[in-house]
């Protein structure tokens, strides 16, 4: 039985707004109202996707039509970006370099991965998290050596997202003074507590190696699950740009020979079916993402009964659409966005869940955590002195 | 609940140094408004068919305490970095707001938190953290005659080498709001802001001569650290180079972000003019010290 | 045999800066600041250390050249002193990023 399209209304909702509409069709950057660069880079700004913009005008020839305030601003985000992947490659050198001497394999996730891969998502992201996956004999070594040698526990004291965090991985995240990076370490692809459980052994015998000596990514149809599952892991103003980050994914290894196959297959083998099918829908709906008639029909399968198709249709088109749209306190949407897809996924049970839920939504309404009033703000880690 | 828009409360787009800036005041009330008139009013105006470098726009918050004044937030450039704060704090945080949106997105120019003053094209770097004093000692430089290029950011040209001006109206401490009005009686302040986290605050307009000029950039001729102390005999002691880069670093906003391009620059600042550390007991010493560093160059 | 001497036999022979990159530098007075285009990151080294970056800044030497070079430098006739000083300098220097050592850098493709 075919599975119904994304609704008129939801569509009308993608179309009218301006940066998936620019990133959808960036020729239409050349055109865009001068009155309209402002909402545009604003919005781009708040979810991460400024640099791809500067990226895509560039690339249609559009700096030079449009205004000098907009142009410098995309200018400043590309730089952002290029000092965020000196960061990342230093900071996987770091860590290559600290745990050299357990001779095991460390696999590189998520923005990481992408820089180090040479991937089409890498090219204009910013991330300040870096995870790495190792199996899961080794994950206490593994935190004990970057700790031994310079990495610190965040601080875990404070009720935010790293309440989160607990339920999201199995060890709190390190950081090196002086650097800028939350290391997380991973033993798999999927939450701990999620649902579903991947042998993680699975997702090894497929893992691809780096130049760098024991150094990989995984396997290309597993990071592109695995960027399926970021979709509904990922905080709430993140997920456009996950949505888009899958769909360069999707473009690039789509041009591969066999990817299709495996993909399907690598899906069945891992149980994640359903995330397949959410991870081809979306992309494909919101950016009009290739896929092959034939996967579409093979996902088919996994689709959700017809009243969870609509209820997640309108999830991911508000959690991507205007639910960015920078306004003081948080949408129904949002708590909708946590209850569903957040339970769905996590065996939080539902009273933890409401909690959690409450927590937050008291911290947005008093607003008292991290915003600052002064404007100390230099994050840089500065410069080591050396004096041998 | 929301006031009515009043457009005539929109002083438009005006050039404040390199950026153009537009602080909307239609969602509030007339009081800030001519407040914001009274300082900004006379800064040249920008090309109101572009938009501005930053928009600050103060806005009723909607969130109501139970007792006390309304909130006003403040969006900047689309978004909301601070938490509101009552109707009368509204003014500083439009200057945060400016400051914040600068110090944090700017990346074609080396910027450091420091005054900067000049006489004649050659300017004196004067780096400081907040509440060193650089602003008492830049408005009361200013009050001499001095070129007031910022009393909040220098900046530096990556390419040209050059501080760019930045003059922004300066905030004054209570006891310093009464000795720059002496020095300068014809000086322009903005109403007394109390219960600020510096306590009693005020804003000092800028001279006519500091807007003027704002269009040119000036060339360096030193770095000054100034420490006001009210111990202690005034000591100006010469820096190493490499003690000036390492700490001009500490007193960057943005020097980590523009890498390689804010190295050559700070290299270049410090190869071209003499650095001082200075710890002064009173301004008129201050002034007096400076001026004599600056005519011997 | 002491600790020195240990890491001495242990020490690896091929050094250059991390990645292959040419690092940025300015001198006064023989104070050095560097910038690594690698890391990103800013330091502020003596005139020993410096002259031995500026060195390595020229191309991948060994440890042995190394120390011959500090060795006319300060005008040192301690074999032990000098490769120790180096030793450590150059520990120094890879922990900070802007140096690696042979087994470092072997097979990579950058």
């Amino acid at each position: 039985m075919p599975v119904s399209r994304i609704g008129p209304r939801l569509r009308q909702r993608l179309h009218d707004d301006r940066l998936i509409e620019a990133l959808r069709h960036p020729h239409r950057l050349q055109t865009t109202d001068v009155g309209e660069w402002p909402e545009l880079l604003a919005k781009a700004r708040r979810t991460g996707l400024l640099a791809q913009i500067e990226k895509l005008a560039s690339d249609v020839g559009a700096s030079a039509v449009i205004p000098a305030s907009a142009r410098r601003q995309l200018v400043d985000a590309k730089q952002f970006a290029r000092r965020n992947q000196t960061d990342i490659r230093f900071e996987v050198n770091r860590i290559a370099r600290a745990l050299a001497g357990l001779g095991i394999d460390i696999v590189l996730l998520k923005g990481a991965a992408y820089l180090l891969a040479g991937l089409p998502p890498a090219a204009a992201r910013l991330s300040s998290d870096l995870d790495i996956m190792v199996e899961k004999q080794h994950l206490e070594s593994v935190e004990q050596t970057l700790l031994d040698k310079g990495w610190v526990r965040a601080e875990m004291s404070d009720y935010d997202d790293r309440y989160y965090r607990r339920w999201m991985h199995e060890l709190p995240p390190v950081w090196h003074p002086g650097r800028l990076f939350m290391i997380d370490i991973h033993h798999t692809i999927v939450p701990p507590t999620s649902r579903y459980s991947i042998s993680a052994g699975r997702l090894f015998e497929d893992v691809v190696p780096l130049g760098e000596p024991r150094l990989s990514v995984l396997g290309r149809a597993d990071m592109v699950l695995h960027s399926g599952i970021h979709l509904f892991t990922e905080e709430f103003s993140a997920a456009l740009r996950q949505l888009y980050d899958l769909h360069l994914l999707l473009e690039e290894s789509g041009a591969r020979d066999a990817f299709w196959n495996r993909l399907t297959e690598r899906a069945d083998r891992l149980g994640l079916g359903r995330i397949l099918f959410y991870l081809l829908r979306y992309p494909n709906a919101v950016f009009d993402t290739t896929v092959p008639a034939a996967t579409k029909a093979a996902v088919s399968s996994h689709a959700p009964n017809a009243a969870i198709l609509a209820m997640m249709d309108t999830l991911v088109i508000s959690a991507i659409s205007d639910a960015n749209t920078g306004t003081r306190f948080p949408s129904a949407d949002f708590a909708q966005w946590c209850l569903y897809v957040r339970s769905h996924w996590l065996k939080m049970p539902p009273w933890q869940l409401f909690r959690h839920l409450s927590r937050k939504a008291w911290q947005n309404f008093v607003d008292g955590f991290g915003r600052p009033a002064s404007v100390d703000t230099r994050h840089e880690p500065g410069q080591i002195e050396n004096n041998p | 609940m929301a006031s009515a828009r009043r457009p005539e409360n929109d002083l438009g787009n005006r050039r404040v140094g390199l950026f153009s800036v537009s602080i909307d005041c239609t969602d509030v009330d007339d009081a800030l408004a001519r407040q914001v008139a009274l300082l900004y009013g006379d800064y040249p105006l920008a090309d109101t068919t572009a938009p501005p470098d930053i928009v600050v726009r103060p806005q009723w918050c909607r969130r109501r305490l139970p007792f006390g004044s309304r909130l006003v937030d403040h969006r900047v450039n689309g978004d909301f970095p601070f938490n509101p704060v009552p109707a009368g704090h509204s003014l500083p945080m439009i200057e945060i707001g400016l400051n914040w949106f600068i110090a944090r997105y700017c990346t074609t120019h080396l910027l450091f938190h420091a005054a900067a003053v000049a006489r004649d094209g050659k300017a004196i770097l004067l780096p400081g953290a907040s509440g060193a004093g650089k602003s008492t000692l830049s408005a009361s430089l200013m009050a001499e005659g001095w070129q007031l290029l910022s009393d909040e950011f220098a900046i530096l040209g990556s390419e040209d080498r050059r501080l760019h001006p930045h003059p922004r109206p300066v905030s004054l401490k209570e006891e310093s709001i009464d000795v720059v009005a002496r020095a300068l009686p014809n000086a322009c302040f903005s109403n007394r802001i109390t219960g600020t986290a510096k306590g009693t605050i005020a804003y000092l307009k800028p001279s006519p001569d500091s807007l003027d000029k704002a269009h040119r950039s000036a060339v360096p001729v030193a770095v000054i650290f100034p420490r006001f102390s009210a111990q202690g005999a005034p000591v100006l002691k010469p820096l190493t180079k490499a003690d000036s880069f390492m700490r001009l670093i500490d007193h960057s906003a943005n020097y980590f972000t523009i890498m390689e391009a804010g190295f050559e620059a700070l290299a270049g600042l410090v190869d071209s003019c003499p650095h001082y550390d200075f710890v002064y007991r009173s301004l008129d010493q201050a002034i007096s010290e400076i001026t004599a560093i600056h005519a011997g160059l | 045999m002491g600790n020195d001497e240990t890491k001495f036999f242990n020490r690896p022979d091929h050094w250059r800066i991390c990645g292959g990159f040419v690092v940025r530098m300015h001198c006064w007075d023989g104070d050095y600041v560097v910038y690594n285009p690698f890391s990103g990151q800013t330091h502020r080294l003596d005139i020993v250390s410096g002259r031995l970056l500026q060195w390595l800044n020229t191309g991948p030497k060994t440890f042995g050249t190394l120390c011959r070079d500090v060795e006319t430098f300060l005008e040192l006739d301690d074999q032990t002193l000098t490769k120790a000083t180096v030793g450590r300098i150059l520990e120094s220097l890879s922990d900070a990023g802007l140096v690696e050592a042979q087994g470092d850098f072997d097979g990579r493709t950058s």
